[in-house]
């Protein structure tokens, strides 16, 4: 397994208060993966729970187990962006709860922690509300549009049919940043999943689902025991018997779904799903069939 | 400043809803949550109805349009801006704009559809364009939502309703 150790800072001010903890000042500092786990176990986190369960999944991974993974707790932004003007610790991942009690929605405090934590990392945050539909309009704002690619949404619970939840998403993209293989989930259904020429993270199941359904890819997972890897996902695509028309001189992959004029088209060859996978790359066969055409 | 007039909604017509047009997708199944609403980018929809130029404001370079061969109908995702014509006049995006309610449903998306324009309403016909250095807005007919008009007349007429507006507009190729 490559490793590939990263940081994963948790903000959260609603973590559970152990006595023994507060007696010794843990919640003033960076709380260690040990401690985070701790609380995890040993406590009811109430409407935390996903986030509770968050937590043990990603300490009981064998990347975390392997040292892969420091997941680090802070009660306040401020404590993070502190470690981190420090130059003690930098994060790769952040995961940013919106709910400060001294900071409610809409608060300058909030969103300006945020901008400062975007602004002086190159991690990427998930932030992560009870109230993502309240705040997706601040998110959205000028101010965090040379960002966008820096950081995501996520409702806390957040559940969608067949395909990742809130906390699956965030797990598997902390997995899959911090090893080639590991165990991710998509509707608590277990996935191994390993890193492969077609797939560079566990997120990419999601262009297998948008190109052949969700419905069919959650059948062909059941084929394929939930087992991802480059032969599976050779399976996948050649099952699915699709294919894409390409015009080599004029470099364009063209949906055969689309009611093209055949003279505009000409003259082209078919190439199985898998074939545009291999030479192309699984985003553009999705951007192809998307758009209609693609030009490569 | 230009709103439609007889002659133009004379050709564009019907309003047609998002997917009317396409061969594969329906409004009934194919619209995710974050792809209704544009309540959250009034303010970064321009109104081709009042000025030329949205906000912010990106040109290609000769450079750009060349080596993403957007004349010959692809795109250039950091400048490309996405274009309905509604029952009153043309609005314009930059299709980079954040809609971080969308990325909960396509991570790798994060960005604004044409759905977002119109707030999911009925639209005459849509697309992508990009303004360029050489003074040219490329104008094609990309979008599944709103797109692939039925005829070359209507393409003639959205192009030509550009023009009425103010924008140099051309049309880029396409292959329907």
């Amino acid at each position: 397994m490559e490793s590939r150790p990263i940081n994963v800072f948790l903000l959260d001010d609603e973590f559970p208060l152990d006595d023994e903890f507060r007696r010794n000042g843990v919640y003033n500092s960076a709380i260690s993966t040990e401690d985070l786990y701790h609380l995890a176990v040993n406590f009811d986190w109430g409407s935390l729970s996903d986030l509770q369960q968050l937590i043990k999944k990603i300490v009981t991974s064998e990347a975390c187990k392997m040292g892969n993974i420091n997941l680090v707790g802070f009660s306040t932004p401020t404590q993070a962006l502190s470690e981190i003007a420090k130059g003690i610790m930098f994060p790769n991942v952040i995961i940013y709860d919106w709910e400060y009690l001294n900071a409610p929605i809409y608060s300058d405090n909030a969103k300006s922690w945020l901008l400062e934590l975007l602004k002086n990392s190159n991690a990427f945050i998930f932030v992560y509300s009870k109230k993502s539909e309240d705040i997706s309009r601040l998110l959205n704002g000028k101010e965090f549009m040379e960002f966008s690619n820096n950081f995501q949404l996520f409702h806390k619970g957040g559940k969608r049919e067949a395909s990742f939840s809130s906390e699956e998403f965030i797990h598997q993209y902390i997995i899959s940043a911090a090893s080639r293989s590991g165990e991710v989930s998509i509707n608590d259904i277990p996935i191994q999943f390993t890193q492969n020429q077609y797939l560079e993270t566990a997120a990419d199941l999601l262009y297998l689902q948008r190109i052949l359904g969700k419905e069919y890819v959650l059948d062909e997972l059941k084929k394929i025991n939930f087992f991802i890897d480059a032969a599976s996902v050779e399976k996948i695509l050649n099952d699915s018997e699709g294919f894409i028309l390409y015009n080599e001189e004029k470099k364009v992959l063209f949906s055969p779904l689309e009611n093209f004029d055949e003279e505009k088209i000409k003259p082209y060859i078919k190439l199985s799903y898998l074939d545009v996978v291999k030479q192309f790359k699984i985003s553009k066969l999705e951007d192809t069939l998307e758009r209609g055409f693609l030009f490569i | 400043m230009a709103a439609l007039d007889q002659n133009h909604i004379l050709v564009l017509s019907p309003l047609i809803n998002p997917f009317d047009r396409s061969p594969t997708k329906k409004l009934a199944t194919h619209l995710l949550k974050g792809e209704t609403h544009n309540d959250e980018f009034l303010e970064s929809i321009h109104d081709g109805i009042n000025n030329h130029n949205p906000q912010p404001y990106y040109e290609l370079t000769v450079e750009e349009l060349n080596t993403n061969r957007v004349a010959e109908g692809s795109k250039f995702f950091p400048k490309c801006y996405l274009w309905v014509i509604d029952d009153t006049s043309i609005k314009i995006i930059l299709e980079s704009t954040p809609n971080t309610k969308r990325g909960e449903e396509l991570p790798n998306k994060p960005f604004v559809c044409h759905t977002n324009i119109t707030g999911c309403k009925p639209a005459y016909i849509g697309g992508e364009l990009h303004f360029c250095e050489n003074g040219i807005m490329y104008v094609n007919f990309s979008s599944d939502r709103y797109g692939r008009p039925e005829t070359q007349e209507k393409k003639q007429m959205a192009i030509q309703y550009m023009r009425d507006v103010g924008y140099n507009a051309v049309i880029t190729p396409d292959f329907f």
